[in-house]
Formats: structure tokens, sequence, C-alpha cells
């Protein structure tokens, strides 16, 4: 069976800056991949090309077996990739239920005649969305925020409702760009039990982040990146030995 | 809490019914009829510039496309004469279908460059109108257009049966935005007015929602233009020139965008200003012999109050929840 994402020498380019060059990367269904390297490796580069921000100058992207790398942002979305942002875009000055209930957009069928007129289907629709968005909340543990502007909750709160909104979409891989940056140890702690908990819902994940120590715990595969190039690919046993790895995090050994 | 509401608004539907049967003069039910008229081209606007966040400052247009829809099929023009309740929704069809030709190509802009393109458009479609003289009857416009018909009984030239329309017209203006404000695509335009690349990483097609704000804001527009035409049985290129789209932006502006019933107080405070407020103030100007104009000076007015609101109030007087935080949020971020 092929992998759920297959990345194969994916080449994007900004003027004279290599941005990316032949990186290759297999997420695995029902995994949770690990994407690290040091600031302006490539790696949010990599998710902003993978979900159509930028168009590849070369390479491919398969997702589920089909071609990706041409089509529009929302019609990836629309594919089963969702992702979260390094730097937090929430819909600030919408609740939080708001927030959720957006998330939820691809997976609801009300058209223009529907929404206009509130069809029985449309209110059937709308009121099952709620549901799932109360559910949710509780699931990312955001039950108190519920009628907050998404913009007002602590710092991992939000980050905690964007990947909750991301999940509302019911992505089949969910990319998640620096999750538990600005959280403290307990929160960081806490959201690694519940990434698990996603993954065991049946939403694989690939994620970038600094902190290694969620990175060697959550995470079955590990790629590095380092100027645009994968450097590394394995285990996280395999990466901590690897000498490549410890050269580009701490410089060439003198 | 709920039936209070809606004993309030049985009220209020009561009032606004009736009111016309105790001794109401014809010249005070026209004046209500037009001011109901810019209430439905401001929830028209609203739906565009207020929800999915496009300033469109060419909306007299649409407006103009619904009048001369009337004008060319229901008058001896053409010898065409449809009944005034199809011409309601074939305007509504035309003027959404021109919203679509006007959004597809300007869909890119942003901001100040999308409200220079919609400009152009709205200087444009008038200007269309007064040369195509063969089919519009060029500057003097169309007269003569049929007096719409309620089951045999025409409607002739007092302005109570067109109150009523236009309050029928407010009525399903009203249904019709405050669904739309709570559905799929209103959340989809909220997002999209957020953070458009966040929103499209929801799957929500940006464009498509884009362009269904268009042609949606567009149709209310097309039947606000019938039934103008209908009421004042003529129609020519200057009604419907910049300035028209500049005041259904004031309203909007002054009303609060984005929330309903601040835009229908904002519609109808601004057009009671100009057809009441301003002859009364020249009444009372000529009284103590000074002579100005205050007809002239409605620019001005529209002026002041657009510098006064961003001043004091930028959200406007019933401001959206959202809207407000959008724009106070801005405001401290912009140094």
């Amino acid at each position: 069976m092929s992998a759920l994402l297959d990345v194969t020498r994916l080449t994007k380019r900004f003027g004279k800056l290599t941005a990316l060059e032949d990186v290759t990367l297999r997420v695995e269904r029902g995994t949770i991949a690990g994407i690290i390297g040091p600031n302006g490796a490539g790696k949010s580069s990599l998710f902003n090309t993978i979900t159509g921000v930028y168009a590849p100058d070369g390479g491919e992207i398969r997702f589920d077996g089909a071609r990706i790398d041409r089509l529009p942002t929302w019609r990836i979305a629309r594919a089963g990739i969702a992702r979260t942002f390094q730097n937090i875009r929430l819909f600030r000055f919408l609740s939080a239920t708001e927030n959720l209930m957006a998330g939820a957009h691809a997976q609801l069928h009300a058209g223009i005649v529907g929404s206009l007129l509130h069809t029985p289907a449309e209110r059937r629709e709308e009121r099952e969305l709620r549901d799932r968005a109360r559910a949710m909340l509780a699931f990312a543990g955001l039950e108190p925020f519920a009628e907050a502007d998404a913009g007002s909750l602590p710092y991992g709160s939000q980050r905690r409702l964007e990947i909750a909104r991301a999940l509302m979409a019911r992505p089949q891989l969910l990319l998640l760009d620096e999750p538990a940056a600005g959280m403290n140890p307990v929160e960081k702690a806490e959201l690694a039990d519940w990434l698990r908990a996603i993954v065991e819902g049946g939403t694989t994940l690939a994620l970038i982040e600094h902190d290694m120590t969620l990175v060697m715990r959550a995470c079955e595969r590990i790629t590095v990146l380092d100027h645009g190039s994968r450097i590394a690919d394995g285990t996280p046993a395999e990466i901590r030995a690897d000498p490549r790895v410890i050269e580009a995090y701490l410089g060439a050994p003198a | 809490m709920k039936n209070a509401r809606a004993l309030g608004l049985l009220a209020a539907i009561a009032i606004l019914l009736l009111w016309p049967a105790f001794g109401a003069s014809d010249a005070t039910v026209n004046i209500l009829a037009d001011a109901g008229l810019y209430v439905v081209l401001a929830l028209g606007l609203n739906v565009v510039v207020g929800f999915a966040g496009l300033l469109d400052l060419g909306y007299a247009a649409f407006f103009a496309i619904g009048a001369y829809t009337y004008a060319m099929l229901a008058s001896p023009q053409f010898g065409l004469h449809l009944p005034f309740w199809l011409l309601l929704f074939v305007a509504a069809g035309l003027a959404g279908l021109c919203g679509l030709l006007l959004g597809a190509p300007t869909l890119r802009l942003h901001g100040d460059y999308l409200a220079i393109v919609t400009l152009g458009f709205g200087e444009i479609v008038p200007q269309v109108f007064q040369n195509l003289t063969k089919w519009t009857g060029g500057p003097n416009g169309i007269g003569g257009l049929d007096f719409p018909t309620f089951f045999g009984h025409s409607f002739g030239q007092r302005a109570l049966p067109y109150y009523y329309v236009t309050l029928l017209v407010i009525a399903i203006t009203i249904l019709a935005v405050s669904n739309l404000r709570a559905s799929r695509l209103g959340r989809a335009w909220a997002a999209i007015r957020e953070d458009e690349l966040a929103a499209r990483h929801m799957g929500i097609d940006t464009t498509r929602a884009k362009l269904a704000a268009f042609a949606i804001g567009a149709s209310f527009s097309g039947v606000a233009g019938v039934v103008f035409a209908a009421k004042l049985s003529l129609v020519s290129p200057d009604l419907f020139q910049f300035q028209v789209s500049v005041l259904i932006v004031s309203m909007l502006v002054l009303g609060g965008m984005g929330n309903v019933y601040g835009v229908v107080a904002g519609s109808l405070l601004l057009s009671l200003v100009n057809s009441v407020v301003l002859p009364q103030a020249n009444g009372i100007a000529n009284a103590l012999h000074i002579h100005v104009d205050f007809g002239q000076y409605h620019f001005f007015l529209y002026g002041a109050i657009l510098i006064g609101i961003m001043l004091f109030r930028p959200e406007g007087l019933f401001p959206d929840r959202r809207r407000k935080a959008e724009l106070h949020h801005a405001a401290v971020a912009d140094p």
C-alpha cells in the first residue's frame, strides 16, 4: 500500500533563493511524522508548497495516490489535507465555535439557495454542525471559551483551537506547523497526549517542531531539512545518532 | 424574552402597515416609500461590503439595470408590457448576472483597487444607457412606464401601493440577508474578510464565495430599480449617477456595516435628512431672508457625516460586533 503523502524531489525557488531542493518525504497512514531543521531550513515552505500556497518548480506531490501539486489550495484542503500555521491564523473576531464551524466548510452541502432560505435540510445540517462543534470543543478542552472571540483566548488555547478547527474538516492528513511553540512544559505534555489521541482517531499527522523532547517522544519517523535539502530521514534513534544532523544543529566540529 | 421580541416585531409591522390609513398625505407616504427603497439598496450593498468585505463604489449601476429592465419591458418603448411582478424576478436575475460579470475580472483586486474598478463600472453603466439612444431614449430616458397592477387594480400615481410593495421587498430582503449571515456562505464571507489564506485552507472556494456576494448584492439592487422605475414612471441616466452609490455607502458607514438593523437605521436616517430635513432647513432659511439652497449641500453633508463617523465612531451608530472588533483592531495595528 502506498504512503498517504508522497513528496518526490520537490523543488521551490524564490528568485535566486532555493527554498526547497529535491526534497523527498513519505508519510505513512496512521503515523506521526516529524520535520525538523534549523531556522530557514525550508520547513514552512514545504508545508506551503504541499498545500498549494506556492506552486512547486519541480518534483511531484501525491496524496492518497493522486497528484495534487497543481491544485489550488481550497481543492487540496477538500482532498483531505488540513493544517495549522506557524503564526496562528484563527479568525480572531469570530467566536471559538464559529471558527470550528468555518473549519467544517468543506463537509457541508448548503448552497446559495439553502443559505438564503434556510431550507429544512440546511437547518438540520447547521444543527448537526453545532453539535459537532460542541463535541470538538470538549475534545480540545476548550469548552469554557465556546462563545469567546478566538483572538481573546490564552496563547496555548489558541494553538489548540487552531488544531481543533483543522480537525473539523475530518482530514486524512493534518499538517501542524510548530504546534508547541510558546507552550509551557505542562501544556506541551498535554499536547503530546492529545496528538496521540488524534492519531488514534484515524488522522495522520505531520508536524514541524523545534521542541526535541516532543518530537522524539511523539514521532515514528523524522525528516531533517537544512538549507532546503533533506539531510536525514529515519527513526528518532537514528536521527539522534546521525552526525550530519548534529553538525547542522551544532555546527561543524572544530 | 422571545415572546416579547415577537410581540414588538408584530407591533412594528402593524404600525408600518396601518399608519397611512390615519390621514397621512400622499406626499408623506411618498417620502417613506422612497426612503424604503434606499433601505433595500443599503441592505443589498451590505452583503457585498459588510458581509464579504468587498468595497463596491458602483452599486448604483445595478439599480440602473433594474430600472431600465422595467422601462424597456413594460412601456410603449418597444410595445412590451410584461407584468411588474414578473419583472421583479427578471431584474433580480439580470442584475445578479451583471454582478457576476463585474465580479469575475475584478476578484484578484483588493481594497482600493477593487473600489476604483467598481467606481468605473458605476460610471460606465449610465453612460451606456445614455448612448444607446435607439433602445434607451438616450439622455431623455424612457417615460410613460406601465403602472403595475395587482389582481386587475392599477397602482396608478398614488404613493400608497408602492409603499406597500416596498415594505414587502424590505421584509423579504431582511429575511434573506439575516439568513445569509447565519449560514455556511455567511461564515465563509466572514472567514474571507478576516483571513483569506486561512479561509482557503478550510476548503473555501474564495472566488466563488466573492462572486456569490456580488451577484446576490446586485440582485437586491435590481429589484429596487424595478420598483423605483415603476413608481416614477420614468427612467433617465442622470438618476443613477455616482452620487447615488456614494449615498448608499454613506448609509452603511453611518448605520454600521455588517449589522442588518444598523444598516436599516442608517439608510432611513440619511434618506430622511435628504427628503425632509434639508427642505425644512431651506424653508427656515428663506423665512429668515437667508438665501441658501441646502438641497445643494447634500454632498457636503455626506462628507461631513463620513468624516465625523470616522473620527468618533468608525464602526457606525449601530455596529456589528465582529466588524467593530475588526475596525478597532485595525486602528491599533496601523500606527
